[in-house]
């Protein structure tokens, strides 16, 4: 579609506008470039144009020209870290965000992006510093939650796990929250905290590649080779490129096939098997039991769900 | 390299767990800890943040006026942080042979090391570009003298350039047709009006030996050489402000009234900035011409000035009509304190095309702290001087005239000090009447008039 569909304006900046208000992203771009001043204003429209458009590295060109010319436009200069954090650009970003934070240090949204910066960039105690620093509650929870990701990183398991327990009695980012658990759990290990996290999170989300992580690392350690094949089968069919869930699944199909020749060898012959049905029940559910634990059809309840 | 599910997973940098997938025995996984609750929005301008009590009467920064229409951006990428899971405890070994290798006795190896956290792109972020360094300081150019600030971006190119000069583009009809741009040989510095088309018609200023006294005979007769970046009479009644250390940029408007040293010239609009923007070449690198103002239709020029190469790479431009017509080098010290080798890039960019990058590597004897970088400019014959000796001589015939600065990508901010720019054409200073002429020098003693070294210009 054109611009010339929009209804005439004799301002391309209005034209601009109005096209960006109409969903028209590419044709507010191209209003914009046939105007022919540029100001720092003309900048930062281009740049959110640009922004929404996907384009991050070109609309950090435009914010970081408009932050040029007006160093103390503090909208640039955030929207510039924005812009660095979608280039992974978590150094650049930083630094943008302290930009903002000298000009106005009470903006608490520029402290959550610096805070996220500095755990990309492993300065967690820093990053804990600038959350701690976060006052107000528009982004209570986010501070808390980053506060919790830099206990994690700074190994005060205890600490971070609180810190997840209140966002989690709250009922704020309950499943990013979730994974950070399953994660910790993990690595203290406690694989108890795993296999709950883990099911919570299953629950809340069933497709979850972390949950399924969490539960087949807790079959796995408990030599619950079925039910680790199951979970493994899962994750490869979520996410294919996940290697340790391919070899855990083949290692894991090994160890249940072992088991199945290991018991095929030492059963009795079809004619005796009638013979077992006379065994007590008791019995009965003891070799179930055993022959489950070891050859495949787990015990475990998420597993029995997902087959 | 493999891929796990939430980004690149660099085993080789893990012996043992590469080993453990090709082996069989199980892997941990390594967990994600996501980050993405954290990720913020762009800031549209429209939000009213909180404002704590103690500074609720804080004037808050405006926010863009043009921000009216409210549109949604796109949704901020997941963060994502992958920790390792410790070790898992060993399967049970098998009382009889399976059909597949028996699992090892061993503990069952982990992914990395226990407790080490490794960061990883998330995948729905788009992948980092080559890794180029971000200056957020406002863009500088650290002079002795006079520190280029930005001013502000140009109203439009044509008016700012073509402010007395003819309109781009049209070859100058005396010169022959246009010269096709060849790379002489270094050990060819010197600048051969018989050799090099269209350059007899021009003075013939510079040599390849630095002789300063040959300049000044063969030049100063048909060619006003103008010293740039004079601020003598600042630095002379203030002299402690010439020690050399770093300027805080700033840019402000050039209607501000100057009150730090060596930047009256500056802010009075000596410098333009301009950076490139969409359909410009150069505009995904964020390209930016920082040009010399009163030398916007200078036909021939020297540049000279001392580069720390640890500051990073310095671009100069020259014969600049506007964003779509202008010479560039870049100049960059690879392997400083290994092997340093200069990296010399140049090209240029003619009716909005930019030409392929010419390089040439130079191996220096040792890593100079300050590298002194002259280019001059005659006619279609471009010579470039390290340390005071030629490096680099090439032609161009296609641009006969523009401006002469510095380019900067990305706001890649170098220290540069001693800028000396000399114009090859009548400057105001000489198109005054002698008196005026006579009294300004006699008031200002430009160093490089009266053949001095000063620090205030630099003193190379």
């Amino acid at each position: 579609m054109s611009a010339a569909a929009v209804p005439a304006t004799p301002n391309p900046l209005e034209a601009a506008l109005a096209l960006r208000a109409a969903g028209r992203l590419q044709d507010a771009l191209n209003a914009l470039s046939t105007i022919s001043e540029d100001t720092s204003e003309i900048y930062t429209l281009r740049a959110e144009i640009q922004f929404a458009l996907g384009r991050f590295h070109e609309a950090a060109g435009s914010y970081f020209t408009a932050v040029a010319s007006e160093p103390e436009n503090v909208l640039a200069q955030f929207n510039l870290g924005v812009c660095m954090q979608q280039l992974n650009r978590w150094d650049d970003a930083a630094l943008a965000f302290e930009r903002v934070l000298e000009i106005d240090p009470d903006r608490d949204d520029a402290r959550v992006g610096l805070g996220a910066c500095l755990l990309r960039l492993k300065r967690p105690e820093e990053a804990l510093a600038v959350f701690d620093a976060c006052w107000s509650e528009a982004v209570r929870t986010r501070s808390d939650f980053g506060k919790a990701v830099a206990l994690q990183f700074l190994r005060r398991f205890d600490e971070s796990e609180a810190a997840y327990q209140g966002l989690l009695q709250s009922g704020q980012q309950v499943e990013e929250v979730l994974t950070n658990l399953v994660a910790l759990s993990a690595e203290i290990p406690d694989w108890e905290a795993v296999q709950h996290y883990a099911s919570r999170l299953i629950e809340l989300s069933p497709q979850c590649v972390p949950a399924l992580q969490g539960l087949a690392a807790v079959a796995l350690e408990r030599s619950d080779f079925g039910a680790t094949v199951q979970y493994c089968g899962r994750i490869v069919e979520l996410a294919p490129d996940c290697m340790e869930a391919l070899h855990n699944l083949r290692f894991a199909t090994g160890q249940v096939m072992a088991d199945l020749q290991k018991r095929t060898a030492t059963q009795p012959p079809p004619g005796k098997i009638r013979h077992s049905r006379t065994l007590p029940k008791s019995r009965q559910q003891a070799d179930r039991a055993d022959s489950t634990h070891g050859s495949g059809a787990s015990n475990s309840p998420e597993a029995q769900n997902l087959s | 390299m493999v891929r796990s599910q939430t980004g690149d997973v660099d085993l080789s940098r893990r012996g043992d767990a590469a080993n453990a997938i090709q082996s069989d025995r199980p892997v941990s996984f390594r967990f994600v800890v996501t980050l993405k609750c954290l990720a913020i929005p762009l800031d549209s301008g429209q939000a009213s943040p909180e404002v704590p009590q103690a500074s609720a009467l804080v004037e808050r920064p405006r926010a863009s006026s043009l921000a009216v229409a409210a549109f949604a951006p796109p949704e901020p990428p997941a963060i994502s942080v992958v920790v390792s899971a410790p070790s898992l405890a060993p399967p049970p070994a098998l009382a009889e042979p399976s059909p597949s290798p028996a699992p090892s006795a061993a503990p069952l190896e982990v992914a990395t090391a226990h407790g080490t956290t490794d960061f990883m792109p998330a995948a729905s972020v788009p992948s980092s570009p080559s890794a180029l360094p971000w200056e957020l300081a406002a863009p500088q150019f650290r002079l002795d003298a006079v520190v280029p600030t930005v001013l502000r971006a140009f109203k439009k190119t044509t008016t700012e350039v073509a402010a007395g000069s003819p309109p781009p583009a049209p070859p100058q009809p005396s010169l022959p047709p246009p010269v096709p741009v060849h790379v002489a040989p270094v050990e060819t510095p010197a600048v051969d009006a018989e050799h090099v088309p269209g350059l007899a018609r021009v003075p013939k200023l510079y040599t390849a030996a630095p002789v300063p006294a040959r300049f000044w005979k063969t030049g100063a007769a048909a060619l006003a050489a103008v010293v740039i970046l004079i601020l003598v009479w600042r630095l002379a009644s203030r002299p402690a402000r010439h020690e050399d250390r770093p300027v805080q940029p700033k840019a402000q408007s050039t209607a501000q009234s100057t009150t730090n040293d060596g930047q009256t010239s500056m802010q009075n609009g000596d410098w333009v900035r301009q950076a490139a923007v969409g359909g410009d070449p150069g505009v995904k690198q964020s390209r930016q011409l920082v040009l010399y103002k009163p030398g916007m239709s200078a036909t021939n020029g020297r540049i000279e000035f001392a580069w720390s190469p640890d500051s990073g790479d310095v671009g100069l431009v020259f014969r600049a009509k506007d964003l779509g017509n202008y010479y560039g080098v870049r100049m960059k010290v690879m392997n400083p304190h290994t092997a340093p080798t200069l990296d010399i890039e140049y090209f240029s960019v003619y009716q909005f095309n930019e030409s392929p990058h010419r390089e040439k590597f130079l191996v220096l004897p040792k890593a100079d702290s300050t590298l002194r970088v002259r280019l001059d400019i005659v006619g279609p014959a471009f010579t470039l001087y390290l340390q005071d000796n030629a490096t680099e001589f090439w032609t161009d015939a296609r641009l006969t005239s523009g401006g002469l600065g510095f380019l900067e990508e990305w706001n890649r901010a170098p220290q540069v000090n001693a800028v000396r720019i000399s114009l090859g054409q009548k400057s105001r200073l000489f198109s005054r009447p002698p008196a005026q002429a006579l009294e300004f020098l006699a008031r200002n003693e430009p160093p490089v008039l009266a053949r001095e070294k000063s620090d205030a210009l630099g003193g190379s």
